[in-house]
């Protein structure tokens, strides 16, 4: 089978632009599995404890938590909606195996989006620059998860740590959008790490 | 040549001189200068000519309300004009050059507007050169401006970068005065998140620089101390250099951070400006005051200037501003400008105060002062040549509001002004109720506050030390209060005596009757008191109306030292009080914003996100031209060497009617449609029925708005029982998304479907033209694809090099043809295997050119018929609207207005005269085209036919089929193109659709 090519080929790769010490370090994280599952009103609660089980994690914290970490990590984005992560790449299909039509509606989305991870000091206001969130610890925690745009371009993001976010972006967005970022990120200087190493 | 360098003193780096130029001629500042205490430093004082009358003009101000100042910085794509010289940060090697004077700063030909003085009040320009039709103002419009008007902007792209910046916080302050840092001081002890921003170039206000008393030290160490606090605290963000312009809905504030204005060139990576849109729950507006002037003649004169501008350059900058130093004043507080003077050992020679009587701290700092001390006049005039030499001073009436005639002379070649203080209150003007009046500091303070802001200091009329920083306080620590926090009290310290600006005598015009010289207003527009007497004589009674006739208040510095004395003058013609002829509302920005600021990244290529195909690198690779489609990039045509356009795209479209082509259609919006009711939910959501489709099938769905008229259309695939893929046309793909999803959430809540867009999920890949099943049968082994077991419609499941991949047989160029969807990752190797698959046949790729013209040909509507305006009957689709059901559209679709017979219907044309038809020309009948009747309809879609070897064109007329036959004219006036056109059915080529069924 040919290899997955990302939208980012060409753009993604290591390099240093900082003067000093980066502000943030950028990453192209693998996506192996990306599924969205939705739930009936009446199944919500039910779908959620069989992705969880399913997954290996716990149900996140609702309205707008997550849970689980690289193996298998579960993103409440919507009343009734999640989206899975995980390494397993039968994950679409072992969850419409579980889920089906009288439960919710499975999506497989693991070509629509790229996923990228922005670390650092500084990665809080770089993101701020195009968010117009709230990003104090108080307000968005770690695991705390927001469906948002940044400067026009739709992205959910996850808040991993203080310093460490995943953002989830657009396919067809995902190169204007990397451009957008490494140009805000100019001014505190950024380090791109290889693709799939965070 | 008055102002010079002091030997000591001043809050400037005498240790770090600065080289800069002023008008091609260098000079010598220090840090902590502005470009403005540097020239007087250097003894410069004429830095501009006048807007109107091209008169030499001095410094006025220290600060951002400058009227006169105003110069471009830096030369080439840098330059900036417009610049006020007293907020300009000095920079080693700054480049400044003065504007609007011809051939020098010295010698302005254009002065002699001077002498036509009288000829040229307020509203002259319009009266003689509008005339009696609007070309005359078209034509003399050029030279007024030219001869008028401020600096010059450059026309080579700004080299530099702006950013925006997203900020929340409890507590915003907005100005960092002694009341701002109060406030600061009182909020962040609380643990509330506290900003606080200040215009200038180190936070402080009035206390940069002070010496007057503060907490047993001087300001200008308390403020350094408290500012130090604040900056320990994880809670407080200190804004240096931003200004907090716009007060906005929802406790929304915009502001500017200069983050390297004041650098010759930003660092790599730095933005120049950056724009903070802050979102706060609390608001402390603490943005102080402005010193007024008083109108006499000639108050324009360089060495004329405000009072406190006098103390600032003498207390900051170390800079004398004159060595016969004169104060007009009409309050206690002037005098502060006086005290500083000596204490620097600037000799103050006069003092006139239009008063009989002053506060015991300003009598004491006259008397300590030795300068002469004349109560109860007032200067009715200035004197001197391109500079002040001397002051004519004549007794005051305060009854009569006017001085008496005749006058006594004094020299001076500097002269403070002081009438008094105008409290700052434009963002809270932005954000409340109609300004108060306060008749003892005759001034407008804040009205009621209409979002959750308070005022403190100056500019809530505190005008002195200790009750701005005791307002300050109070303010902070009830905005964090308001914000669920306990603040503790904080200490305040203690304030030397001081004397205070707080009962100004209102002197607006110290001239007597019928007084000697130009007496302006506003300087920076050239708008003089007997300008405002004229507006008022021409029955321009309103403030707004006397604003825009004059134009007093208008340009850079919008009126902040003109307002007051504008409103005051108006009051007095019309024998009314200044409250009764009412003030201004101020909107943002409070000072000048450069666009770049607003437009943050957004220009260039980040003007809009850019949205690329799985497969754009390949397009780009093979040569293709790229044409934007809404925001997605799509290959035009690809070019062959020595093709035009139009050559590339016949031979596109000629390939793929004889052998084969591919191209991309990735950007069809795609929804996932999933659930027990999800075949219900189409049927209600197109007009024709889909309860019916079989699993492996594909339906052309038409999709109507409420109102009847015709949305969106596309192919509906069923691909399980409880579900559907939806494809929807590349503009509509998110609108159809929010419809579905609004539906589904407010319309019938109780249907379980979920819809998902996966546009992004899978790359589209149509093969079209006769060869099309032998590439694919090449291609993939696993789906049969002969014409029985996959007919016209069918949807398979099959594997590509063992990539999955789902094939549509749907046709838009009305070949046989297919679509095949795989994982958009992979989009690129199946689409360069299927080229592999199909080059014994030809293959080509094919662009957006070249599948209209397709379906052109075909008679296929598309965007261009689906425009907002058409239902599906004109569209000949009236088979697709179902009798039967009730779907989105359907109470309205068979309305009068929909079913009128005179509506412009679908039809075909072809060139008769073989010229190229326009899409957006009229038809028009054909006997007189110059002179047409009136339009029967219009031309939608044109291309050049390969097939029919002929140009062709949909469009929409009057009477559509009924007229097929008859020869018309698609005018396009704009172009002077007219091409007579034959009218004929809409299905061009294979009427019957053997071909795609083949």
């Amino acid at each position: 089978m040919p290899d997955a090519i990302s939208p980012l080929r060409g753009h993604n790769e290591a390099r240093l632009a900082a003067r000093g010490e980066a502000g943030v370090v950028l990453t192209e994280r693998k996506l192996v599995s990306l599924v969205q599952v939705a739930a009936w009103p009446d199944t919500a609660e039910q779908v959620t404890d069989t992705v969880a089980s399913l997954v290996g994690c716990a149900p996140p914290q609702l309205p707008s938590g997550s849970s689980g970490d690289a193996e298998g990590a579960l993103l409440a984005i919507a009343p009734g909606r999640l989206l899975v992560e995980s390494r397993d790449p039968q994950l679409a299909a072992r969850l419409a195996e579980q889920i089906g039509p009288e439960l919710g509606a499975v999506t497989d989305l693991g070509h629509a989006r790229i996923a990228i991870r922005i670390a650092g000091p500084k990665a809080a206001w770089v993101l701020a620059k195009g968010l117009a969130l709230d990003l104090n610890p108080a307000a968005c925690p770690p695991m705390k998860v927001a469906q948002s745009a940044i400067h026009e371009v739709g992205v959910v993001l996850r808040r991993l740590s203080p310093d460490s976010f995943d953002l989830y972006v657009y396919r067809g967005f995902a190169l204007s959008f990397w451009d957008w970022l490494t140009a805000a990120a100019a001014e505190t200087g950024y380090r791109v790490d290889p693709p799939g190493s965070a | 040549m008055s102002g010079y360098r002091l030997p000591s003193g001043g809050a400037i780096d005498r240790s770090r001189p600065l080289s800069f130029s002023f008008d091609g001629r260098r000079y010598q500042g220090f840090a902590g200068d502005t470009l403005a205490s540097a020239l007087l430093a250097n003894g410069v004082d004429v830095l501009g000519r006048s807007f109107k009358y091209h008169r030499p003009r001095g410094l006025f101000s220290a600060g951002v309300e400058e009227p006169n100042a105003l110069v471009t910085l830096r030369p080439g794509a840098r330059a900036e004009p417009n610049t006020r010289a007293t907020v300009a940060e000095l920079f080693d090697g700054l480049e400044a050059t003065s504007q609007n004077r011809w051939p020098s700063l010295g010698f302005d030909v254009m002065a002699l507007n001077g002498l036509a003085g009288p000829l040229l009040a307020a509203g002259f320009y319009y009266k003689t050169f509008m005339g009696p039709t609007r070309k005359a103002w078209m034509f003399y419009e050029h030279f007024i401006r030219k001869a008028a008007g401020l600096g010059a902007g450059t026309k080579l792209p700004d080299p530099d970068r702006y950013e925006e910046m997203n900020a929340f916080c409890d507590v915003l302050v907005a100005g960092a005065g002694p009341a701002g840092i109060m406030a600061a001081l009182a909020a962040a002890g609380s643990g509330a998140r506290v900003v606080l921003a200040d215009e200038q170039a180190e936070l402080g206000g009035s206390l940069r620089g002070g010496t007057l008393e503060v907490g047993g030290t001087t300001g200008e160490a308390w403020r350094r101390a408290r500012l130090a606090e604040l900056a320990a605290l994880d809670n407080v963000t200190l804004l240096p250099r931003t200004t907090v312009y716009g007060y906005y809905d929802d406790n929304t504030l915009g502001a500017v951070e200069r983050v390297a204005d004041h650098l010759a060139t930003p660092a790599e990576g730095q933005p120049r400006e950056r724009h903070w849109t802050f979102r706060a729950r609390q608001v402390v507006l603490a943005c102080g005051a402005i010193e007024r002037p008083i109108v006499f003649g000639d108050n324009d004169k360089p060495g004329v200037m405000l009072a406190e501008a006098g103390r600032l350059y003498v207390e900051r900058h170390g800079v004398a501003p004159g060595r016969q130093v004169a104060l007009f004043a009409n309050n206690d507080g002037a005098y502060r400008s006086v005290a500083a003077l000596s204490a620097a050992g600037v000799k103050t020679a006069a003092i006139v105060d239009a008063r009989t009587e002053i506060g015991s701290a300003a009598r004491r700092i006259a008397e300590a002062s030795g300068a002469e001390l004349l109560l109860g006049q007032v200067v009715t005039r200035a004197r001197g040549g391109q500079h002040l030499s001397g002051i004519e001073v004549a007794a005051f009436d305060p009854d009569q509001g006017a001085s008496a005639r005749g006058h006594r002379q004094l020299g001076a070649d500097c002269l403070l002004v002081s009438g008094g203080w105008t409290p700052t209150i434009h963002l809270a003007s932005q954000a409340g109720g109609a300004a108060r009046w306060d008749d003892a500091l005759t001034a407008f303070l804040p009205g009621e506050a209409l979002q959750p802001w308070r005022a403190a200091g100056a500019c809530n009329g505190a005008l002195g030390g200790a009750a701005s920083l005791a307002e300050g306080a109070q303010a902070g620590a009830e905005a964090a209060r308001a914000c669920g926090f306990a603040p503790n009290p904080v200490a305040l310290p203690a304030l030397a005596e001081e004397p205070l600006a707080t009962a100004p005598l209102p002197v607006w015009d110290a001239r007597p009757p019928r007084g000697k010289g130009k007496a302006f207003v506003d300087l920076q527009h050239d708008v003089t008191a007997s300008d405002v007497s004229l507006a008022h004589r021409e029955g321009f009674r309103s403030v707004e109306h006397l604003k825009r006739y004059t134009t007093l208040g208008m340009a850079t510095d919008q009126g902040k030292t003109s307002n007051m004395a504008g409103l005051a003058l108006m009051a007095r013609e019309r024998k009314l009080s200044i409250p009764e002829v009412g003030t201004t509302r101020f909107r943002p920005p409070y000072t000048p914003v450069a666009l770049g600021a607003l437009a943050g990244q957004g220009i260039g290529a980040h003007f809009r996100p850019t949205r690329r195909t799985p497969l754009h690198d390949w397009h780009l690779a093979a040569g293709a031209e790229m044409m934007a489609a809404g925001i997605w990039e799509r290959p035009r045509v690809y070019y062959r060497a020595g093709e035009t356009l139009e050559q590339a795209y016949i031979r596109e479209a000629r390939q793929v009617r004889e052998s084969v082509g591919l191209a991309d259609v990735s950007t069809l919006g795609k929804i996932d449609v999933q659930g027990p009711d999800a075949a219900e939910f189409l049927n209600r959501v197109y007009s024709n029925g889909f309860l019916k489709l079989p699993e492996g099938k594909a339906r052309y769905g038409l999709m109507l708005r409420e109102d009847g008229l015709l949305w969106d259309d596309g192919t509906t695939w069923r691909l399980g029982e409880h579900r559907f893929l939806m494809t929807t046309t590349t503009a509509n793909a998110a609108p159809v998304l929010s419809q579905l999803e609004f539906l589904l959430a407010a319309v019938w809540p109780e249907l379980k479907v979920a819809v998902t867009s996966v546009t992004e999920q899978w790359a589209g890949i149509v093969l079209s033209g006769p060869r099309s099943r032998d590439v694919l049968t090449a291609a993939i082994d696993d789906i049969d694809m002969s014409n029985a077991a996959f007919p016209f419609m069918g949807v398979r499941q099959g594997h590509l090099d063992g990539l999955p991949v789902m094939v549509a047989r749907l046709s838009f160029s009305g070949e046989l043809a297919y679509e095949v969807y795989c994982d958009a990752h992979h989009g690129e190797a199946v689409w360069t295997r299927l080229l592999a698959a199909g080059k014994p046949f030809g293959i080509i790729p094919y662009g957006l050119e070249a599948l209209g013209t397709l379906r052109i040909e075909k008679g296929h509507v598309a965007g261009p018929e689906l425009d907002g305006r058409t239902t599906a009957e004109d569209l000949g689709l009236a088979a697709m609207v179902s009798t039967k059901k009730h779907f989105i559209g359907s109470a309205m679709f068979d309305r009068e207005g929909l079913t009128d017979p005179g509506r412009l219907k679908l039809v075909g044309f072809v060139s008769a005269d073989g010229g190229k038809i326009r899409p957006g020309a009229q038809l028009v009948a054909a006997d007189d085209p110059a002179n047409p009747p009136r339009s029967l309809g219009h031309i939608t879609s044109t291309t050049y036919s390969p097939a029919l070897e002929k140009y062709i064109a949909l469009g929409l007329l009057e009477g559509g089929a009924e007229r097929i036959g008859e020869r018309l004219v698609a005018t396009y006036p704009l172009k002077n193109i007219d091409v007579e056109v034959e009218v004929v059915s809409s299905h061009f080529f294979d009427p019957d659709g053997s071909r795609m069924h083949a």
